[in-house]
């Protein structure tokens, strides 16, 4: 009782404390929770609609060969031996393919699987309505499109268009089924009759296994083209089902790592606090046990709690990230597919377990640690401890030593990683001399090496160059911003004669705890960092994208891609729809295994590239024969003629041998898409079953009657501004709701410096008390305690805005290298924004402790310790 | 001995009570005295008899309960709080028994407070530091910090801050209370010898004996009562 009462009184008596520490640490538990909610409730989602979505199938049986362009067939006598073996419940021989369906003018994408009516209904065992003309929706589909029985729906296909009347309504199971990963909107079921898709039946089959767990895979007997999938195992094991999760967890890791960082410092703050009074009960004869029993008890008070809370609160905004999340999908429209369903929301016990350690294994780690140390000295070691004394870390020359080491070799060994056997010399040197002056040298001259060696363009941009590079900003920026406060405290003594003494005071508290400061800045750094890059380089995508199709697509605002599932191996022109102005042709096919387009005499006229030098070229390439050769690099050379295979882009699309004159060439970066040649169409092999795409100039009056004529026709109509609209809205959604995650963070930085500022005033009333004793004005010393605080946010922010913009600006020079000069964006406004509302509300925060300080008394104060 | 005109420092009927949620404790009980300018002054007395009270009060540190207090003939009770700091600031030294000093400064930095706290150029502040460290014997030690010095050497320190500002009066809290008798000592000889150079009035608060002995005057204080009054020599 005693032990849980000694353990208990602090958490109780220093409540402030208390309160100020669980709302700095309970971020970490809060964003795990919050995070990986959203892979539980994918997950239980995914179980929830097994039964739904594949009711009664277990797998299929596809040929080897097949692919989604063209199907083999499934050997009939491999069916029969299927349908014959004791582990088969049941067997479904199909077609398969996607296609859309029509009703009035709304179109749906669904999977289309031609059957006969007879399998169908003992597959499913219901009495299935499927003969010719019929069709059989599963219920989502038809809820999609507001079927009914005995509507008549048109069913597009890629060999043509039927129209056939809704006999049935699949309410679930597999008449229901969405694709073996739920991707469809919903299935259809045809009769093998009235199927256009392929000529190939049955080239799938679908199987209803006895027990799916338990048999054999080898007394199946299949023949070796054939494979067999586990569609359920497949369906509920996908590394899909955790992407989203892990993505938002990876987003959150600067808000969480401040949050770590504050657990780290004031959970060894509070385990030190421990150690004189822990020190008198071992004098008196409290036991080691009972020592450290105190300690884990207290890390349970604290940062148990906090974990907790953070666990409770992070359900509740996994909660709303779900929502959030799903809507921002369905922002981006499909005409054809319809919108993402909200999955329930589910918190798994491994989450709320996992939040729950985040928040309180390091903590555990400390106090134990702690409480060893103490246990393993002498009790009148404990009794001396000065909890704010200036010790500085005895020497580490030996880790000195060894990071110069290490540095040399891996300079001398490794040369590609020569910048980082650089940063260990300079850490190396930086912690033996401990110079502010050689510690900001140094900064400078990383920023100076990474423009000039180690510049972007004089390097192989490879991700082991940058990330020695980002390795090399970031500690750059961290010395810089660290090591100025001398040089500061200097500069304030000679440019302030007078009123030098808060500038004494609060540089010299930032000066004499490097290490402590950099943890408490690094607080609000991380997530400033992450703030700019998650906000930068998404932006930057997008003004590119912008920039280059701000007129449109070389000047077209309509794309029309044709269906590969259309036509077989045949490629036909795509129509021209009335309202398509400047219509014109380009075929995509293989070159080499590189992108190769076949323009036509409309595209030559009309297209406008607005880096044209000459124009020439356009009547050059009329010639048959002729290409134009795309630069990947400025001094990459053209050769005079090219040769090599022509192949389609599809699979078995055909071949041919290519032979081309090189008529002039184009800068790769100039045009964004990475086309490496350029022909005219008389020079494409009539056996190649190429891309068509439709290009050209369509008004926002006449755009939904192109939408529907096309889609009608089973192409892909593309307006470019819409599309665009919709998907910038997307990126600045997911910006937005990411970056508001991390604000998060900022309330561990928040909560770490106002329990600092606490801390400190209580722990320096004794040197605060003599100040005002031997004349110091209570506002000199509020002022200087202002300007420690400050420094640390300053430092803090300043680190993360300086990491934040070079790291930014060398991943959008990464991503964008081969693409053409462009003009790094910083969002600047909303940088300033967040940095003032940091120094706004950490002033809000240190209002209380500078009160605290104008309130003591040195009477007091000097009284207390004596 | 010493006349009308050179009285320093006048308190009438001291009281001071410190009223805790459960206890009255009344720490000064009609205290009255006068110090002179250049006197040596010993306030002697057991633990917790009001000595560092009675310090307090006398050095306009703290408020009593009653009473008043004059220096110079500038009553203090009429002082506002900033008034009373500035005073310090101006007329005042300080040495304490734990020395106090600011553990993050250095040695001169600790020393120069008081001259920038009046608000002196940094560079006279500096110089003027350096010199008196220089008298202390201490100028090797000008970088280093606090911690890095003995109890002496710290408490000479202090000592260095006291006077740098050429102050009317010294108030030591014993100041030899953490330090060995031999130190000791020579912290209250050095102490002395200013005060004879600079004729600066030395109060100093003791429960030694042998340190109260070599003031000019010792005042005996018991339970919160000025009991007796001994001129030495």
């Amino acid at each position: 009782m005693f032990t849980l009462k000694f353990a208990l009184r602090n958490f109780i008596k220093k409540w402030e404390l208390t309160i100020l520490l669980i709302i700095g640490a309970i971020i970490p538990s809060l964003l795990t929770v919050s995070s990986l909610s959203l892979n539980d409730s994918i997950q239980a989602y995914r179980h929830s609609q097994i039964e739904r979505n594949f009711g009664e199938v277990d797998a299929y049986i596809v040929n080897n060969n097949s692919n989604m362009f063209f199907s083999f067939p499934v050997s009939q006598m491999a069916l029969d031996n299927l349908k014959e073996s004791r582990y088969t419940k049941n067997v479904l021989s199909v077609s398969e393919n996607l296609g859309r369906l029509e009703k009035d003018n709304k179109f749906l994408e669904v999977l289309i699987l031609a059957t006969n009516e007879e399998d169908l209904s003992s597959f499913v065992d219901e009495n299935v309505v499927l003969k010719p003309g019929k069709v059989v929706v599963g219920k989502d589909a038809a809820e999609k499109l507001a079927l009914n029985l005995q509507d008549i729906v048109t069913v597009h296909m890629s060999g043509g268009s039927r129209n056939l009347e809704v006999s049935y309504i699949g309410e679930s199971g597999f008449l229901n089924y969405k694709g073996d990963m739920g991707q469809y909107p919903g299935s259809i079921f045809v009769c093998v009759e009235d199927f256009s898709g392929s000529f190939i039946f049955p080239s799938k089959a679908y199987v209803d296994f006895v027990d799916s767990e338990k048999f054999n895979i080898e007394e199946l007997n299949l023949p070796p083209n054939l494979e067999i999938v586990f569609l359920k195992d497949n369906f509920l094991n996908s590394p899909m089902n955790e992407a989203l999760g892990y993505i938002m967890f990876a987003f959150n890791s600067f808000a969480l790592l401040s949050g770590i960082i504050l657990i780290i410092v004031f959970g060894n703050s509070l385990a030190n606090e421990q150690e004189k009074n822990v020190g008198i009960l071992r004098i008196l004869g409290l036991k080691r046990t009972k020592v450290m029993f105190i300690f884990f008890l207290q890390t349970i008070f604290y940062f148990g709690f906090s974990s907790i809370i953070g666990c409770i609160l992070g359900g509740q905004i996994g909660k709303q990230l779900l929502k959030k999340l799903v809507l921002i999908a369905n922002s981006i429209p499909y005409d054809s597919r319809s919108g993402f369903t909200l999955p329930p929301f589910v918190i798994s016990p491994k989450t709320i377990f996992i939040g729950f350690m985040i928040g309180i294994i390091i903590p555990l780690i400390i106090f134990i640690k702690k409480g060893l140390e103490i246990t393993l000295s002498s009790p009148i070691d404990s009794l001396r401890k000065d909890i704010e004394e200036y010790n500085p870390h005895s020497s580490v020359g030996w880790l000195c030593f060894i990071l110069i080491l290490i540095g040399i070799l891996i300079t001398i060994l490794f040369k590609e990683f020569a910048i980082l056997g650089l940063i260990c010399i300079s850490l190396g040197f930086i912690i033996w001399l401990k110079n502010p002056y050689l510690n900001v040298s140094l900064s400078i001259l990383f920023i100076i090496l990474s423009k000039t060696i180690f510049d972007v363009a004089k390097n192989s941009f490879s991700f082991n160059f940058i990330f020695q590079r980002i390795a090399l900003l970031v500690v750059s920026s961290i010395l810089f911003f660290t090591s100025i406060i001398p040089i500061l405290k200097k500069l304030s003594k000679s440019f302030s004669a007078k009123k030098s003494l808060p500038y004494l005071l609060g540089f010299s508290y930032v000066e004499r705890f490097p290490l402590r400061v950099l943890l408490l800045s690094l607080m609000f750094g991380t997530v400033i960092f992450g703030i700019i890059v998650i906000a930068s380089v998404p932006s930057n995508l997008v003004k590119f994208v912008d920039s280059y199709t701000n007129e449109g697509l070389f000047g077209y605002n309509f794309v029309v891609v044709s269906n590969p599932f259309k036509n077989g191996n045949d490629t036909q022109d795509i129509l021209v729809h009335d309202g398509i102005n400047r219509p014109s042709r380009v075929n995509v096919a293989l070159l080499n295994s590189e992108l190769i387009v076949f323009v036509d005499d409309s595209f030559l006229e009309t297209v406008e590239l607005p880096f044209e030098e000459n124009n020439q070229w356009r009547e050059d390439l009329k010639k048959p024969g002729s290409i134009i050769y795309g630069k990947f690099i400025d001094d990459e050379e053209v050769p005079d003629k090219v040769n090599g295979v022509l192949s389609s882009i599809f699979p078995l699309g055909g071949n041919s041998k290519g032979m081309y004159d090189v008529v002039g060439y184009f800068y790769l970066k100039d045009v964004v898409i990475p086309i490496r040649y350029v022909a005219h169409v008389n020079s494409i092999p009539v056996n190649i079953k190429s891309l068509e795409i439709l290009l050209g100039n369509a008004n926002n009056s006449n755009i939904n009657e192109l939408n529907k004529s096309y889609m009608s026709d089973f192409d892909y109509p593309i307006f470019l501004e819409d599309i665009l609209n919709s998907v910038f809205n997307g990126v600045d959604n997911i910006i937005s709701l990411t970056t508001s995650m991390l604000y998060l963070g900022l309330i561990s930085g928040f909560s770490g410096l106002a329990l600092y500022s606490f801390r400190s005033c209580k722990l320096r009333s004794r040197v605060i008390g003599t100040l005002i004793a031997i004349g110091a004005n209570s506002k000199d010393i509020i002022q200087g305690f202002m300007i420690e605080n400050f420094t640390i946010v300053s430092i803090g922010s300043l680190i993360g805005l300086s990491c934040g913009y070079l790291v930014s600006k060398d991943l959008v020079l990464a991503i964008f290298q081969f693409m053409g000069t462009f003009n790094f964006y910083f969002p600047i406004l909303k940088v300033v924004a967040i940095i003032i509302l940091v120094y706004l509300i950490s002033f809000f925060t240190l209002l209380i402790p500078a009160r605290q300080v104008s309130k003591i008394s040195p009477a007091e104060s000097m009284k207390e310790l004596e | 001995m010493y006349s009308e005109n050179s009285v320093l420092i006048k308190a009438i009927d001291l009281n001071k009570i410190y009223n805790d949620k459960r206890v009255k404790v009344e720490a000064l009980k009609n205290v009255s005295l006068t110090i002179h300018k250049g006197e040596f002054i010993a306030i002697l007395g057991p633990s917790g008899s009001g000595k560092t009270t009675l310090l307090n009060c006398l050095a306009a540190i703290d408020y009593p309960t009653a009473g008043e207090v004059y220096f110079k003939g500038i009553p203090f009770q009429n002082l506002k709080e900033e008034e009373r700091t500035a005073f310090r600031a101006k007329n005042m030294g300080f040495v304490f028994q734990f020395f106090n000093l600011v553990p993050v400064l250095t040695v001169l930095e600790n020393v120069e407070l008081p001259l920038l706290i009046l608000g002196s150029k940094n560079k006279e502040a500096k110089e003027k530091a350096y010199e008196v460290l220089k008298k202390l014997k201490l100028e090797s030690k000008v970088d280093r910090f606090p911690y890095e010095l003995s109890g002496g050497e710290q408490q000479r320190v202090a000592i260095g801050r006291a006077i740098v500002h050429s102050p009317e009066v010294i108030w030591a809290d014993e100041p030899t209370g953490n330090l060995d008798s031999e130190t000791g000592e020579k912290i209250i000889d050095l102490l002395e010898q200013i005060r004879e150079e600079n004729g600066t009035t030395l109060v100093i608060v003791t429960h030694d004996l042998n340190i109260a002995k070599k003031a000019d005057r010792i005042l005996f204080i018991r339970d919160g009562v000025l009991k007796e009054h001994f001129e030495i020599g």
